[in-house]
């Protein structure tokens, strides 16, 4: 019965009636969850993380830095982006940027080639990083670095869906959706030695192959030898015997 | 979490506009729990099965919340809570309804297979009620009135609003609301009337028992549900393809 019920004209009392006024239902639990997302913050990898979910998964995460520790920020930047009711309390989000690829995510929102980049970006693993060409090389012959990094731009979920492993080709971290800081703290963070990258790039070295092992490798994949010569390209790897890792898979488009 | 059987907290219209006004969000959600049982009932009642009526229900309360979102105080202020969010609910009706041509259809008196296809979900005992065989064969007829006739009679009789209500609702006259409960309500008398396993006693006003006439006979071969055929299940819903029986001998 609604809570406050308008005073009614007398109806007949009859089966029908009575029949219908029992057809009200106040429909599953849960039903709020629908609706509304929840957030909390949690600790993260760098700084604490505002996290918010539907009841799909993740679907919005800024750092503590980013809304400057202030939760009303958050929630702004939330409402301003979804429409959609927020509501503090909730499960406590995952932080552990180890198991990205078992968090759960709400991407419902994007676009079908949004979340193709998104997806991809989940499957570069902790201390390594790739330049934005392979991104759009996983994605599909018609997506070019610039469309990914546009896409990267807006994560809605960055650190739990590591868009910071993506980096320019020349070794320089490139664009982050929190800012380049956020983007070098999180590397970091993860012991990538970004340096590294960026002195072989200097020298026009864009992949390391190894003798030991027969594979080219992206210079931070893990199965990346010290016995290893330098390639500017996969192909002059491939020319000079190499095969490229099936872990880092350094030629996305040829790996199919 | 609420308990969906907990009776709502009854608060006034008056707070939860108080409460808009100062949060969205914690206004939001004493909307939601004063109104949830009145828009899914409609929802379900007049968009048809109970998970058509989940989608329903979380379209227009999201649609409520974002209309809210940019209105400027005085027009919340100016807001009647229910009658606003249950014009909301009709639209998102029409246009599930407008949109279930291109959808698997499902229906009424789907309610109960659908929980024993999913045991892991929670059951309402609510639910349990409302699937009981007398509603569902209630439900089912509700489902085969002309639309204004089974809007009216639904925000009429399941919803309990008052006429006046339902006329700004709809957007019809007083009139003509009234008309339309009338001639639903005789309907569905005469349809009920002539069920041949009453579950309920209804001898006190119970209208003149009448002989079998052929929509009743035509609208029997759906009840055993369970040996319904699976392509009934992509039938669209419009208003004109509600007729159960006629679906089911195809």
């Amino acid at each position: 019965m609604t809570p406050d019920r308008p005073p009614v004209t007398p109806v007949p009392d009859d089966a029908v009636t009575e029949g219908l006024a029992t057809l009200a239902a106040n429909g599953p639990p849960g039903l709020l969850e629908r609706i509304a997302a929840r957030w909390a913050r949690t600790p993260g990898p760098v700084c604490d993380l505002y996290v918010a979910s539907t009841h799909r998964g993740v679907i919005y995460v800024r750092t503590s830095d980013a809304v400057h520790d202030d939760d009303t920020e958050f929630t702004d930047q939330f409402h301003r982006r979804f429409a959609q009711p927020l509501l503090a309390g909730g499960p406590p989000p995952p932080s552990n940027t180890d198991r990205a690829d078992r968090i759960r995510f709400d991407l419902s929102r994007l676009s079908a080639f949004e979340r193709e980049v998104l997806l991809a970006v989940l499957t570069i693993p902790r201390g390594q990083v790739r330049p934005y060409d392979w991104l759009a090389g996983r994605v599909g012959p018609q997506a070019t670095a610039h469309h990914v990094d546009v896409v990267l731009r807006e994560n809605p979920v960055p650190v739990l869906i590591p868009c910071h492993r993506v980096i320019n080709a020349d070794g320089t971290p490139g664009e982050h959706v929190l800012g380049q800081a956020v983007k070098r703290a999180l590397l970091a963070a993860e012991g990538t030695n970004l340096g590294k990258v960026y002195a072989l790039a200097q020298l026009d070295i864009r992949y390391v192959a190894s003798d030991a092992t027969g594979m080219v490798c992206f210079p931070t994949c893990s199965q990346a030898r010290t016995d290893r010569t330098g390639f500017p390209t996969v192909t002059a790897a491939r020319d000079a015997g190499y095969r490229p890792c099936a872990q880092c898979c350094p030629a996305p488009d040829e790996a199919g | 979490m609420t308990s969906v059987n907990a009776p709502p907290p009854s608060r006034s219209d008056d707070q939860i506009v108080r409460s808009l006004l100062h949060d969205l969000d914690t206004g939001f959600v004493q909307l939601f729990d004063k109104y949830r049982r009145i828009v899914f009932s409609m929802a379900l009642r007049i968009g048809g099965c109970w998970a058509d009526a989940e989608d329903l229900t979380a379209d227009a309360f999201l649609r409520a919340y974002r209309a809210l979102a940019g209105y400027r105080p005085d027009q919340i202020l100016a807001l009647k809570l229910r009658t606003w969010l249950l014009t909301i609910t009709l639209n998102a009706c029409r246009n599930q309804q407008r949109d279930a041509g291109r959808q698997p259809a499902c229906e009424p008196w789907d309610e109960v297979d659908e929980q024993v296809d999913r045991p892991d979900e929670r059951v309402d005992v609510e639910q349990a009620i409302a699937d009981s065989e007398t509603n569902r064969e209630l439900a089912g007829l509700l489902a085969a009135l002309p639309d204004h006739q089974r809007v009216a009679v639904v925000l009429r009789h399941v919803v309990d609003l008052p006429i006046a209500e339902i006329a700004t609702v709809v957007g019809r006259s007083v009139g003509t609301v009234k008309s339309d409960i009338s001639r639903g309500l005789g309907r569905l008398r005469r349809l009920y009337t002539t069920n041949p396993t009453p579950r309920r006693s209804r001898t006190a006003a119970s209208p003149r028992r009448q002989p079998p006439d052929p929509v009743r006979s035509l609208l029997a071969p759906v009840r055993p549900r369970a040996e319904g055929p699976p392509n009934l299940h992509q039938l669209p819903a419009t208003s004109s393809a509600r007729r159960p029986a006629a679906e089911a001998r195809r």
